[in-house]
């Protein structure tokens, strides 16, 4: 195949930056290949993006930059303006709502051939070609704020797609989205490289759905390309690709530990179908002879709560000042001894509303809040904020301090503390979400990552009993996830009741005990988390699925797997003892 | 946040008429009031009450309509204190016959005329514009200005404003919540300590506001933002019905009007 991208040699460094965040890259892409690009956050995925349009080095006149981008053969990106190359390449981004630059579908997908001067008739053509591919029909006149992430988003592929161009970049394009808006994203994106030819080069931290489309992948980490290879090549060097932040698909993963405890297998599966079809073949001969493990009883027992509610919703309904009926006669109790609870939903199901109206911020035009005996509606919000504590998903939005120190002691300082005990308070709080080594810094210029704990341990310092966090791991890698979780998981083992409101199925499978599934603004299932994801067909009808591993287990429960399991870890240690490993190889497996 | 000014959907003929109709209708008003201010009173009176007759057929919110008069009552209440209100060490302006003599007022025939001019002035230009933006989506005010030639550069400025204000609208709302979680009254407290306490949404939204506009620009760059050489095409197109073309005609003759009643008073 003809090569349509080829860097040679690519170095970049941004001004004022010491060090350099492209390394010599050389990359050769191939007409109509489908390339995921796979990395842990800084490895330099979305400058590598910006390389191949031209916006490096164009926007950033006072960086500096060494090597080739060509495109087509004889397009060189630094002769070429980025106007001029997005006839070849465009490029979407992750911020769905920043990147809808005017006021209706159809106005953003005419933008750029309208720029162009191009005549009425071929942008109608275009416009009747895309609305059909992006699946955007009937929402032309639609304005941003009347439609959902996933169709945001598809518009903004449909805007890049307008242009015509022969390569199409996407940058982490299903971060901010929810399950159904990502699976109809990526759904888009496969149809147009099989389809149409496309060159699809994606950046993505979610290898799941997308190591499957692709055909190749590319491992950038720290500004270098480490390795890059098939998918099922790639994604068989599980503890390579886990040490260095990128997260392989769970079912390769659960192969991988069946695999170093002795299991015979050749490859690991990176589709959910190869790893079903694997099992059951591993499974069958020994069906006889299993021994099936208990699986612990809170897994399965459904709530029955004998410790008092700490925060209790009765028959609420909340409707907003522009009429939209966001939650409907809920009515939903949190118990002192419950363990971390995961809602979630698909965008726009009443998720956030319901937790602002728990922490106090929105009050219910219908219904009862109580926060012990404190009513939300009477009590004034300092009273509410050492009950509840609402870490909001943006950190942006929260952080308004010049250092870190001022921002974690603001909250505390408007409880009435001062002197020593804030203090004490405030170094006692950034310890515990390690950024005391940033105390002195502004919080605005810190990585998000970090950003985001000091978001949590702002909220944490006023010390509230229930601690609600919207979106804790959006934009992040796997390591950047795992370690807000633990620090969560953390808070709530020394008595602070966590509430995560996430898109992640996984964090929810790993990290809630309990789970709140909300749709349309009611709450349709609610139980342990184990017990929620047995429940496949309403989560179907949810637009919600279960992580890899849980849905295995349900498919294996008719062999005599228990369902519901919530991690790979768990299901592995069944599987292993099912098939029948010696204690000592298990235990090898565990090293 | 739906955006900076306020569309009010609605199932009025004057949501349906063409956008460069609206446009033109606040043009021509516009044209007609800066014609006959100051020169007939009757014109600008006919000016008022066509303001009025378009708020109804828009059928737009009272408590709209509450906010406007509330404002322009209020600067009337100027208008009148300046022209008839003459207290000590105040020379009185005392133009035309007096009509009205008591305490530090003086009211004269020429000094109501002047107060009616700035009065119909001010609400039939605050009624005709509540009555172009609460009927006209943001989109729909772009296209009319585009379809009447102003400079595309303009447009798309506007759109972007539009645009933005919606998202910084939307910021606003989310940083403030976040605070009050935190504790902070913005009801409470004297004028200073509600200032400081709104200095702390300034940060974020300053900080959100600059890391918007980068994603922005790159966005405008990839999709073709800035290409030389050509003239910006215009795809949405919207055409003129018979009703729109007596519309224009009324006003226009009401233009006409204004003009010619100008230019005889001058002459004469």
């Amino acid at each position: 195949m003809a090569s349509i991208i080829k860097l040679s040699d690519v170095w970049w460094k941004y001004e004022k930056d010491k060090d350099w965040v492209l390394k010599g890259i050389n990359v050769d892409i191939k007409k109509g290949e489908f390339v995921l690009i796979v990395g842990p956050n800084l490895a330099g995925k979305t400058t590598l993006a910006m390389c191949f349009n031209g916006l490096v080095p164009h926007s950033y006149p006072a960086g500096e930059f060494k090597g080739n981008v060509i495109i087509s053969n004889n397009i060189d990106t630094r002769n070429y303006t980025v106007a001029e190359i997005s006839k070849k390449v465009g490029l979407v981004f992750q911020d769905v709502e920043t990147q809808f630059v005017t006021m209706s579908v159809e106005d953003e997908l005419v933008f750029g051939p309208e720029i162009r001067g191009l005549s009425r008739e071929e942008i109608g053509r275009r416009l009747k070609w895309v609305l059909k591919i992006m699946r955007l029909e009937g929402l032309s006149d639609k304005a941003p704020f009347d439609i959902s992430g996933g169709q945001k988003q598809r518009a903004a592929i449909g805007a890049a797609l307008m242009n015509m161009p022969e390569i199409l970049v996407l940058d982490e394009p299903t971060t901010e989205l929810d399950p159904l808006g990502k699976a109809e994203v990526l759904e888009s994106i496969k149809q147009l490289n099989k389809e149409l030819g496309i060159t699809v080069i994606l950046i993505e931290h979610l290898t799941e759905e997308t190591a499957p489309m692709a055909d190749r992948v590319l491992f950038l980490y720290d500004g270098k390309i480490i390795d890059e290879g098939k998918p099922d090549d790639i994604f068989q060097r599980v503890d390579h690709l886990k040490s260095k932040g990128v997260k392989p698909p769970q079912v390769t993963e659960l192969f991988y530990l069946l695999k170093k405890a002795g299991v015979p297998l050749k490859k690991l599966p990176i589709t959910f179908d190869e790893a079903e079809s694997k099992l059951f073949e591993l499974l069958r001969p020994t069906s006889a002879t299993f021994k099936t493990p208990k699986i612990k009883t809170t897994e399965l027992r459904v709530f029955n709560q004998k410790s008092e509610p700490i925060a209790d919703l009765s028959d609420v309904t909340f409707v907003y000042p522009d009429g939209t009926l966001a939650l409907q006669e809920v009515s939903l109790k949190i118990f002192r001894d419950d363990p971390m609870i995961g809602i979630i939903g698909q965008n726009g199901s009443g998720k956030t509303t319901l937790a602002k109206l728990l922490a106090g911020i929105l009050k219910p035009t219908k219904g009862r809040v109580f926060l012990g005996d404190l009513d939300t509606t009477k009590a004034h919000m300092a009273e509410i904020g050492r009950k509840v504590g609402y870490v909001f998903q943006n950190p942006d939005h929260q952080i308004s301090s010049n250092t870190v120190r001022e921002e974690v002691s603001l909250g505390p300082r408007n409880l009435g503390l001062a002197g020593l005990e804030l203090e004490r308070r405030v170094i006692e709080t950034m310890k515990d979400l390690e950024i005391e080594e940033f105390a002195g810094e502004n919080p605005f210029l810190l990585p998000k990552g970090v950003r985001q704990r000091i978001a949590i341990a702002s909220v944490l310092a006023m010390k509230p009993r229930i601690i609600i966090v919207d979106e804790p791991t959006t934009g992040q890698d796997f390591k950047s996830s795992y370690t807000i979780m633990d620090k969560l998981t953390q808070l709530h083992k020394r008595g602070h009741k966590i509430i995560v409101i996430t898109h992640n199925m996984s964090l929810v499978a790993e990290y809630c005990g309990r789970s709140i599934v909300i749709d349309k603004g009611r709450i349709v299932l609610d139980g342990p988390t184990g017990f929620v994801f047995m429940q496949e067909d309403v989560l179907k009808r949810t637009s919600l699925k279960p992580p890899q591993a849980t849905s295995l287990s349900n498919i294996l429960s008719s062999i005599g797997i228990p369902a519901g399991v919530t991690s790979v870890e768990k299901l592995s240690e069944i599987l292993i003892n099912r098939i029948g490993l010696s204690p000592r190889s298990y235990l090898r497996s565990k090293k | 946040m739906r955006g900076v000014i306020g569309y009010i959907p609605s199932e009025s003929i004057v949501s349906k008429l063409n956008p460069v109709t609206k446009l033109l209708i606040f043009i021509l008003m516009a044209t007609a009031a800066a014609l006959a201010y100051f020169v007939n009173l009757y014109i600008m009176a006919s000016l008022f009450l066509i303001s009025i007759v378009l708020l109804g057929v828009a059928k737009v919110p009272s408590f709209w309509m509450k906010i406007a008069t509330f404002v322009f009552i209020m600067q009337l209440i100027g208008t009148i204190t300046t022209n008839i209100f003459f207290p000590p060490g105040l020379t009185p302006i005392v133009e035309g016959q007096v009509l009205f003599r008591w305490w530090w007022f003086i009211v004269t025939d020429k000094a109501v005329i002047r107060i009616l001019h700035v009065a119909f002035l001010f609400f039939s230009m605050a009624y005709t514009t509540l009555f172009l933006i609460s009927s006209t989506t943001q989109r729909d005010l772009v296209l009319g200005l585009r379809t009447l030639k102003v400079p595309y550069s303009l447009c798309f400025l506007l759109t972007m404003i539009f645009r933005s204000a919606g998202l910084f609208l939307a910021d606003y709302a989310i940083i403030r919540e976040a605070k009050e979680g935190r504790g902070i009254d913005f009801s409470k407290g004297s004028i200073i300590d509600r200032l400081k306490k709104y200095m702390h949404l300034l940060g974020p939204l300053i900080v959100l506001f600059v890391r918007r506009a980068s994603v922005l620009s790159a966005s405008l760059e990839s999709k073709g933002f800035g290409a030389k050489g050509n003239k910006p095409s215009q795809y949405r197109v919207v055409k003129l019905k018979s009703y729109d073309y007596l519309l224009i005609f009324g006003f226009a003759t009401l233009v006409a009007l204004a003009f010619i009643n100008r230019i005889l008073v001058y002459f004469t």
